[in-house]
């Protein structure tokens, strides 16, 4: 699959990224911040191997959703320097040091709980497995987290508990839960010292900036700062309105098919705002002649499998399993649906995509998110009437 | 600095001398030749041979053999008579034809270097996959595949003599070498791939020294605005269109997104395909083919497999895009053909030392005289470097390997080497019965049908010396081509 996700020679990387990665081994707590495709992720796990080379091997590297967990160690399989089984969700992470340290599985109160209840329970949880067990800074060698935007204050203040280097990184503009702690924490409280990756070399021009229109941040613009190679590979933005779902899944399916033979090996995108209209694009797909090409992270499932198959280079999920993706098409369907925390989550579909990205709508948009996809021109004076 | 080669002319007394004490004295059989460049013919039966001073020591040992074409045949069948043990002499010293002892005559260390390198290579991986077809895919397509192409040898030969001898005669040698297996085994002959070497040998040269027709200058001029400019669309329309007028679009190349520019593809390959048949522009419109799929990514070369559905039946157009691919280096190195093409780039860029003992199997002159009938069993126990491949030198070190299909392909693994190497099995059969029953009546003829079972070293070589045996065993058993007829 695309070779270019991951880094693996060191012309891949800038002077700022390198001097972040080879940070002295002590350094007890960082902060890394840097829009979309600044190559955060990369860096964290970079630094990870850093590390184990240094003589700190016993480390782990935690993500907050599983889409990104399995992305993550998609790369580091084929990378082969940092093994699996120490890259996890924070969820999983802490039914393991749970299990580690009592010996006993945890079970939560319920079976069906909200994520939140159970994020809560897990906390509470692991706080009182490592209080009885009376664990310190020394349980690991390091933690390197990311997408610590998401994280909860307590989640971090347990991290920050458990050893001497914590490695953080995120982006507050890449947020999608309500609780916005994670930053906050580890430049307040944690003390981290900071740095921004400001350059980018992932998105092309013309989402940066849909991107920058979804969601402005005061003093940064994603067009600004892209080092993205328009003249190889052009970017675009596009939005399709559709009488109904069947008249956007023709467009779509049509899309699909030239998009796989223009981008041969790269990851394409289908990317849904609820898991009804996943449920319902992934099924057609899965039923038509690209059945073969499909992976769908069906989240609607209980057990849903959330790997990566390089033969399978369509990806269907919803964006909330989006968060931390990168493909090369992104696909917006039924976008008619995102109506809650438009931005939020409108930023992190949009910045998924490194050169296309087009929106499938039935109906209308929110106008937040209807700006990023309007064209910019000059009308006739004739139309201002309906002409 | 090392020594120059010794060099002596040998009749045939001298040869079976320097042979019985190859290594051995300070004294070398022959006529001493002062400058090996003015010989330009040989007498009837007489050979030219390069001698190496052993350092530290007073003997010296053969390091090559130059003969003069003509009386090939016939030194071949005596080596074979009198020296049996020693054929090929390939594995032994290099032999050549006359015409190369002027590469020899210092002894010199020989850097491979050619300025197009990712060029040469990306020509070869095209052509690969071209004889392969059917979609191969590049993660397996072994470097043996690579080595075994036409191209391969071309690209070695202009790495170490392009400058010294023409491409027409190792052009001749490599089809010599071919053989059959020049276009009736291969979905690409050597005469289809000559045009794309023409182009490669200009683009390494600047384009001196190589003569075009203005095809071929056009389509040197497109390579070189591609290998150079950052926006080539323009004068690629100019170029183009008038053979394939959709290639008009290759103008807003830049404008264009990469869809946009796969849509531009489309059209132009439905204008080749359905374009009526015209052998004067037939190159030009598979250019313009590649040119489109090349376009795409804009040299990503993941886009070859844009190709896969069209060179099924023009198997040329991975080929060109092999070169298109190549021409920017930095794109030619990237994903599955970029990884296959360093691989090959480093085979090409071995140096060689004039010095060097052959690596071949068997030389070129051998092996033209070899594979002939009457020499069958000599091609067949001859012992190659690995199975199921004959590796034939035919000029110092620029190598042709045969037996590509037979490696490659699962449906003919487990046939015996291919045309020319090896004869199967029934065809063997065929000849033995036919030898014993010449040997049969020459017993009853000079023996009244006492002798004994023939003894093998006389089942070629005494009779190959006599013409007239030759000529009957050609009118009772045909020649191998009339075989296979």
């Amino acid at each position: 699959m695309d070779s270019k996700t991951w880094w693996r020679s060191p012309e891949d990387v800038d002077p700022d990224q390198k001097k972040l990665m080879t940070l002295p081994p002590d350094q007890p707590k960082f902060l890394l911040t840097g829009p979309p495709g600044s190559g955060k992720t990369n860096v964290l796990l970079l630094r990870a191997v850093y590390l184990i080379r240094s003589g700190f091997p016993n480390l782990r590297v935690i993500t907050f959703g599983r889409t990104l967990t399995e992305f993550i160690k998609s790369g580091a399989e084929a990378n082969g320097k940092i093994p699996a089984q120490q890259i996890d969700t924070h969820i999983n992470w802490q039914y393991a040091l749970i299990r580690d340290l009592t010996g006993k599985r945890f079970s939560p109160s319920a079976e069906r709980l909200r994520f939140p209840d159970l994020r809560a329970e897990l906390l509470e949880a692991s706080k009182q497995a490592a209080d009885t067990a009376g664990v310190g800074e020394g349980h690991y060698d390091a933690l390197l987290v990311d997408e610590v935007q998401d994280m909860w204050r307590e989640e971090l203040l347990l991290m920050a508990g458990l050893t001497k280097r914590l490695f953080l990184a995120g982006d507050a503009r890449q947020r999608i839960y309500d609780r916005n702690e994670g930053i906050k924490t580890a430049i307040d409280e944690l003390k981290c010292p900071q740095q921004q990756l400001k350059k980018h070399y992932r998105i092309g021009r013309a989402i940066c900036r849909a991107a920058d229109r979804v969601l402005d941040e005061k003093g940064f613009s994603l067009e600004t700062n892209c080092q993205y190679n328009e003249a190889r590979l052009k970017s675009s933005v596009a939005s399709h309105a559709h009488p109904s779902w069947d008249s956007q899944f023709d467009d779509l399916y049509e899309r699909l098919e030239r998009q796989l033979r223009t981008y041969p090996d790269e990851w394409i995108g289908v990317i849904t705002p609820t898991r009804d209209a996943l449920k319902w694009v992934a099924e057609r797909l899965e039923k038509s002649a690209l059945a073969k090409k499909v992976k769908a992270h069906k989240t609607f499932e209980e057990k849903a499998d959330r790997t990566f198959d390089s033969k399978r280079p369509i990806c269907v999920m919803t964006a909330h399993s989006a968060k931390g993706t990168e493909f090369r098409a992104v696909h917006l369907f039924a976008a008619e649906t995102l109506t809650r925390n438009v931005r939020q989550l409108g930023f992190t579909i949009v910045t998924r995509a490194k050169t296309s990205i087009d929106v499938y709508l039935t109906g209308h948009l929110r106008p937040e998110l209807q700006a990023a996809f309007a064209e910019e021109r000059v009308p006739e004076f004739k139309e201002i009437f309906g002409e | 600095m090392n020594e120059p080669f010794e060099w002596r002319q040998l009749d045939r007394n001298a040869l079976l001398q320097v042979f019985a004490k190859t290594e051995s004295t300070g004294q070398i059989s022959g006529t001493p030749i002062s400058d090996v460049s003015r010989v330009q013919r040989l007498p009837k039966d007489a050979v030219l041979a390069a001698f190496k001073k052993e350092s530290g020591s007073q003997s010296f040992s053969l390091m090559g053999l130059y003969v003069d074409e003509a009386g090939t045949r016939d030194l071949f069948a005596w080596i074979s008579t009198y020296l049996t043990n020693m054929c090929p002499l390939t594995q032994i010293c290099r032999v050549q034809p006359l015409s190369d002892s002027v590469l020899f005559e210092k002894q010199e260390y020989r850097p491979s270097k050619l300025r197009r390198s990712s060029a040469w290579s990306g020509v070869i991986v095209g052509e690969c996959l071209a004889q392969l077809g059917q979609e191969p895919v590049l993660r397996t397509a072994p470097l043996s595949a690579a080595l075994a192409t036409f191209s391969f040898p071309i690209a070695r030969y202009q790495a170490l003599w392009g400058k010294l001898v023409d491409v027409t005669e190792v052009v001749r040698r490599l089809q010599l070498a071919a053989g059959t297996a020049n276009g009736r085994d291969r979905r690409l002959a050597v005469q289809r791939l000559e045009i794309v070497w023409r182009v490669l040998r200009a683009l390494e040269l600047d384009s001196s020294g190589v003569k075009l027709s203005p095809m071929e200058r056009a389509i040197v001029q497109a390579c070189e605005d591609i290998a150079t400019s950052a926006s080539p669309g323009g004068r690629l329309a100019n170029t183009l269109s008038s053979v394939l007028p959709s290639t008009s679009d290759f103008g807003r190349l830049n404008e264009l997104t990469a869809e946009e520019r796969l849509t531009v593809f489309d059209r132009v390959l439905d204008s080749f395909l359905s374009a009526p048949p015209d052998p004067v522009y037939r190159d030009l419109r598979a250019f313009a083919v590649s040119v489109a799929a090349w376009a795409v990514g804009l040299g990503d070369p993941k886009h070859i497999q844009l190709l896969w559905p069209a060179a099924e039946e023009t198997p040329i157009l991975l080929v060109w895009f092999g070169l298109l691919a190549g021409l920017q280096s930095t794109a030619a190195n990237t994903g599955e053909f970029g990884s296959f093409a360093r691989l090959v780039e480093r085979e090409l860029s071995y140096s060689f030392a004039t010095g060097d003992p052959p690596r071949a199997d068997i030389g070129i002159l051998e092996y033209t005289v070899y594979q002939e009938a009457e020499f069958g069993n000599l091609m067949k126990d001859l012992r190659r470097a690995q199975v199921r491949t004959l590796t034939i030198e035919l000029m110092p070190g620029v190598t042709f390997t045969k037996a590509f299909g037979s490696e490659m392909t699962r449906a003919t693994l487990g046939q015996g080497i291919d045309d020319g190497v090896q004869i199967g099995k029934d065809l063997l059969k065929e000849l033995d019965e036919a030898f014993a029953e010449l040997w049969a009546v020459r017993n009853r003829l000079w023996h009244g049908d006492k002798a004994g079972p023939q003894p093998q070293s006389d089942l070629f070589p005494t009779k190959a010396k006599d013409e007239g045996t030759i000529k009957k065993r050609r009118g009772r058993l045909g020649t191998r081509e009339s075989q296979e007829r």
